[in-house]
This record gives C-alpha cells, structure tokens and sequence, in this order.
C-alpha cells in the first residue's frame, strides 16, 4: 500500500473511480459509455484550450512586439544619445573580417548581439552602441555600450542579468558604473588591482570582482569594436 | 566538448536546480526521509528528464517554432511530461513491479515536480542546441539525485537529535536545508576557474 | 467537513488554518524563489490566484463532462491554457514583472496548489464555491509570499517595495543581511514561517475546542486534558484524583 504523502490527496491517480449511474437494460447506448470517449472529450478540451489561447495571442502579439522594440531603443539611448540608429551588419563584418573580429571579441564567453551608429537630426554620427551577450557569475549577462565619437564611453546600461543579489547585482549601480562613464576607451580598462601601464583602472564592486571584470571585459570588447569599424573606414 | 563538461557541473554544482534555484522542493522534503526511495525516485526523475528533453526540444524547435506557434509551449510541454509519466509507470507496472511498488505514489507526483517542467524550459531559454540540452537535463538530474542523498544524510541526524517542540519536524528539516544550501555557495566561481 | 460553510469562511480559511503554502505545503518553489523582494511576491500570488480562481471555475462548470479516465491530463490543459494567457498577458502590459518571474510564470503550471484544488474541490463543487475556493487559497498564497517577501526584502536588502529603509541601509545603524536575499535565506525564514503558522493553528483549534469545552460547561483545568476533544464533560472532581 504506497505510503500516504501530503501530495497523495491531490493526485488521485490510485484513487477509486466513482461509478457511474446504471443503465437500464435495452436503453440505447450512451455516447459516454464509448470505449473512445474519454479520449474525444480530452481531444475537445485541449481543442478549445488552444484556440482560446490562438486567441490571446492575437490580441497580445502586437503589443508584445512593442514592448520588445521600445525596452531596446529604450537602451540604445540609455547607452548613446541619438536621433536615430542605424543598425550594423555584424554578419558581414565577421565574414569579411574573421580574424579581426574575432580579436574584438576577446577571450572569453562573449558575443555582440546587435551594433548601431547613432546619429543626430543633422545625420552625424554621434558614435557606436553595441549589446554585448556575455557572462560573469551567471550566464545571460547582457549590455548596452555606448562609445561617443571622441573616442570615449558614452554610456553603459545593464539590460539583463542572473548574477548574485547585493553582491554581482551591484554592477548595475552608478556607484561602480561611474568608473567608466566619459572615460577615453583608447587604451583599454581594467580592474583597479590589475591595471598596468595607460590601462584605466576601475574600481570593482567589494567582493563581485568576477561579475565587474566580465562587465569591464564587455566595454573593452566594443572599443575594440569600434576601432575595427573606424579601421574599416566605416 | 569543454563546453558540455562545464554545463554538466553547473547544473550539478553550481546552479544546483533544489539548493540554488528552488526547483523540486516538494519531492525534496518528501523523499528525503528514506534513502532507498531517495535513490529509486532521483533515478526516475534523471530517466524522466532524459526522455522529456529528447521530447520536447526537438518538439519547439521542429515544430511550434516553424509554425509560429511558440506561445502554446507550456501546454505542450506538460502534456508531453505527463504522457511520459504516465508511459513510464505503465512500463514500470509490469517489467519492475517491486520499484513500482517502492516509488508507490511518488511516481505520478513527478508530472508535477517542477523541475522537470523547469529543465526542458530552461534548455529553450538558454538557447542550447539538442545536445546541450541533454548534458543540462542530465546534469540537473544528477544535482537533484546529489542533493537528495546529501539531505536524507543530514536528515537522518536531525531526526535523531532533541528538537525543540516549535521547530519540530518540517521546521527544522528547512533549516537543515538551508545550512546545505549555504554549504553549496562554495561551488561560485568554480567553474570559471576550472574552465577560464 | 460535512457542515454548511458560510462563504466568508470559504475565503478566510485559506490565511492560517488552511494555508496552501504554510499549513498544506503546497507551491513551495515558487514561494522560496520569487520571495526576494515583496513587490515579485505581490505579482506572483495575483497571477497564480488568476490562474486558480480561472481554472477552478472552468474545472467546475466542466466537471460532468470531463470523463474521469483523463481527468488529470484534462485538468492540466485547461491550467496550462489559463498560465499561457497570464503569461502572454504579463508579456504585453506589465514586462517588468514578466522579466522579474521568469521561469516560476510557465512553472504556475505545475504549482501543486491548483491541481490540488482542481482534484479536492473543483471537481466536486458548484461554480460560485469553486470560485471563492480559488479566491482564498490564492489569498493565503499571496498572503504568504507577502509575509515571506517582507522579512526577507527588509533585513536582506534594507528595502520594501524598492523603497529604502532608513535605519538599514549602508551607513544606518544595521546593515543588510545579505543572506536572506539568498537561497539559504529563502529555507530558513520558511522553516521559522512553517513553524509560527503551525504554532497559530493549534492556538486556533485548542481556543476552539476550548469555547466547546466551555459550552459543554467544563472547567478550566480541562483546557490542557489531552481528553478535553473528545469529552463530554466531567462530574464533580474526585478529592485528590485527577479530572
């Protein structure tokens, strides 16, 4: 007899099927009674279940699309004021450059998910926005940089991340994020203990010094980026 | 190859789905209590996870992402879990009927353990390819097999001890949890040292 | 059990004495991972009571047609259809919260509190007591995510509702503690929760059974009789024996 758990009483699977009413002798079978009815009337369920939910996404796609569009652009001039942006094609750059984008990138789990040039209403470039997809204590660390024309860091916006609650978590302040603002990318950033040479040392955040390098590593990544562009004569 | 290793120890060690992410709870403080149940049921959850991966990955992408129906997931998903489960009881019955007696009704309550639901939508989130995805399953089958063994150690003391009457039985065994748990956060940062 | 109940008691019971999470340990995952911060809590207890007041409505108005062979499969189609819509819902209007939740939203599916209620209640009950079933249970829930999401939100991060605390910021007279903010957090102040609730509970049954006691004109040495339950009330107390 399997032992009677409190979650026995909401899965009855075990439990006794109460019987049904009995039939008269010679009174026309019921369709409930059909050996294949149990399993129409979950074909209906699920039926009406799934063009209740076709529905809702109906209602809710263009919306949804919206709040995707806006929360990126949002971002994009979080990280870069502009009128506008022009995205880039990092497909083509990556095949006509492999080499050269590859040393963008780095070592390390990292990825540039979108680029951009910002322009003003006048049509000048302001400068390069850039989503990184990297990782630092947790994957799905997600970035918006931003590198103004003069070379340096227009602006850094933490889009997404799984790193830890009051320590990780903390690269999204000001307070560490300050370190990096309106500095010049030309040579490169560092945590502060590490920085040697023209490198710019950057505070890291007491005890996250992992999720602040992979953040610092991100901003790197587009300078050199964005160095690659301007070679290119982009 | 690096990379299915290290998916393999985060989601035993680091992102361990019950101590870190609070996912299977109930079958956590359920099964706990005996060591023999503990194994029969982490083995079922593992087999279970394997299968619903294999299930459902190929499921999302092959066909409610051409149809543009990828909205209907979690109902596709469940249901798939649960006709496993289901399936996987059937075969129980009748080629292991003593495990099947054994695991009695904890094996139904795995459609429910929200772990299993939790991996195969976690492989979608984290965009893994088909074999990621079932390092991950099986990592995180292994990570609940490990924490369930480690905590039905910890509860058999505990059981032993004089407990003050408030904190007397579930109470107690939480805090035990907790204290495994924290024991857990030595694993951060692991895997970057191990695997740069 | 088998008497009438008034449908305020269908609402209230789901606080203490019934309390899905507390008393019947039931959606524990999502109380110990979304319990960070009270304003998830919030958002997490109004999208899982949607889905049981939904589902216990469907399930109830459904529940001469659904063939008892698939009732389990049939019950978990129509909550995965309710969680679906929450979630497309959450997606399209409030983003930020969808974001917060993340995987615990599809995962309001396998929450044993709604298939629990489908099964105990729904199935057996009218639609208007299923309704107000759904209602208060997903009140307790909320009520405990709330609870749970306060103490850990206050003394882990200093905040409520985002809002700064003063006296326990960075610099105030009490640090954060950081740890309740954290898994080992999360099972500690639930293994405290569990035990108060518990310890609530019996207060209300032994008051309980105490009204009854003193109706059935006991006196008050009968309060701690582990009999008192079951008596129907003693003579004149025998000199120097017990009641």
């Amino acid at each position: 007899m399997p032992e009677m758990h409190d979650h026995a009483h909401m899965h009855g699977s075990s439990a006794p099927t109460p019987p049904e009413a009995p039939r008269e002798p010679g009174a026309r079978p019921r369709l409930k009674d059909h050996l294949v009815w149990p399993a129409i009337a979950l074909f209906i369920i699920c039926a009406i279940t799934t063009a209740a939910l076709g529905a809702t996404n109906a209602l809710t796609a263009d919306p949804i699309a919206k709040q995707l569009a806006l929360a990126k652009n949002e971002a994009r001039q979080a990280a870069l004021q502009a009128a506008s942006f022009e995205p880039i094609d990092l497909a083509a750059l990556q095949a006509a450059d492999p080499n050269g984008y590859a040393a963008a990138l780095g070592t390390g789990k990292r990825a540039f998910s979108e680029a951009s040039y910002g322009n003003d209403a006048s049509g000048a470039t302001t400068g390069l926005v850039v989503l990184v997809d990297t990782r630092g204590y947790a994957d799905g660390l997600q970035i918006m940089i931003g590198i103004a024309a003069d070379g340096t860091v227009s602006g850094i916006r933490v889009l997404a991340d799984s790193e830890t609650p009051g320590l990780g978590k903390k690269i999204r302040d000001d307070a560490f994020l300050k370190g990096l603002l309106g500095k010049p990318t030309a040579n490169g950033f560092a945590v502060a203990k590490l920085a040697t040479g023209d490198v710019v040392p950057v505070d890291a955040v007491t005890g996250a010094t992992i999720s602040s390098k992979a953040l610092i590593d991100a901003v790197n990544a587009v300078a050199r980026l964005n160095a690659l562009l301007q070679k290119g004569g982009a | 190859m690096k990379a299915l290793i290290a998916i393999l120890f985060t989601s035993i060690l680091v992102d361990n789905f019950v101590l870190s992410k609070f996912l299977g709870i109930c079958p956590f403080l359920g099964v706990s209590k005996n060591l023999n149940t503990a194994m029969g049921m982490s083995v079922a959850v593992i087999f279970v996870m394997l299968l619903s991966t294999a299930i459902t990955w190929p499921l999302y992408m092959l066909v409610l992402v051409p149809l543009h129906v990828t909205f209907l997931y979690t109902l596709v998903f469940i249901l798939s879990i649960a006709a496993l489960v289901q399936f996987v009881e059937t075969i129980m019955k009748k080629s292991m009927p003593p495990l099947y007696k054994a695991l009695g009704i904890y094996l139904p309550l795995i459609t429910t353990n929200c772990a299993v639901l939790g991996v195969t939508v976690l492989n979608i989130d984290k965009q893994y390819d088909f074999l990621q995805s079932m390092f991950n399953s099986l990592g995180v089958g292994v990570g609940f097999m490990l924490a369930l063994f480690l905590f039905a150690g910890v509860r058999s003391r505990v059981d032993k001890a004089d407990v003050p009457k408030f904190l007397k039985g579930l109470p107690i065994t939480l805090i035990a949890a907790s204290l495994v748990s924290l024991s857990f956060f030595g694993f951060k940062g692991m895997i970057e040292k191990l695997f740069g | 059990m088998a008497e009438k109940k008034s449908w305020i008691s269908e609402i209230t019971k789901g606080f203490v004495k019934e309390n899905p999470v507390l008393r019947l340990i039931l959606g524990t995952c999502p109380t110990l991972a979304v319990t960070t911060s009270v304003e998830n809590g919030i958002g997490m207890g109004i999208a899982a009571t949607f889905v049981l007041i939904g589902s216990n409505v469907a399930i109830s108005a459904l529940r001469k047609f659904i063939p008892d062979k698939v009732r389990i499969p049939a019950y978990i189609t129509i909550i995965a259809g309710f969680v679906t819509i929450v979630q497309l819902l959450l997606k399209a209007f409030v983003p930020a919260l969808d974001k917060a939740l993340g995987i615990f939203i599809p995962l309001i599916v396998v929450n044993c509190i709604i298939l629990a209620r489908a099964e105990m209640f729904a199935n057996k009950n009218p639609v208007g007591a299923s309704a107000l079933d759904g209602l208060g249970m997903g009140l307790g829930f909320t009520t405990a995510l709330i609870v749970m999401g306060t103490i850990r939100e206050v003394l882990g991060n200093g905040t409520l509702l985002g809002h700064p605390i003063p006296v326990l910021q960075n610099g105030g007279m009490i640090e954060p503690i950081l740890i309740f903010v954290l898994a080992p957090g999360g099972f500690f102040v639930f293994g405290l929760l569990v035990a108060t609730a518990q310890r609530l509970s019996d207060g209300i049954d032994r008051r309980a059974v105490a009204k009854g006691l003193k109706k059935a004109g006991a006196r008050p040495e009968c309060e701690n009789c582990a009999a008192a339950p079951g008596c129907a009330g003693c003579g004149p107390l025998p000199t120097g024996g017990e009641g």
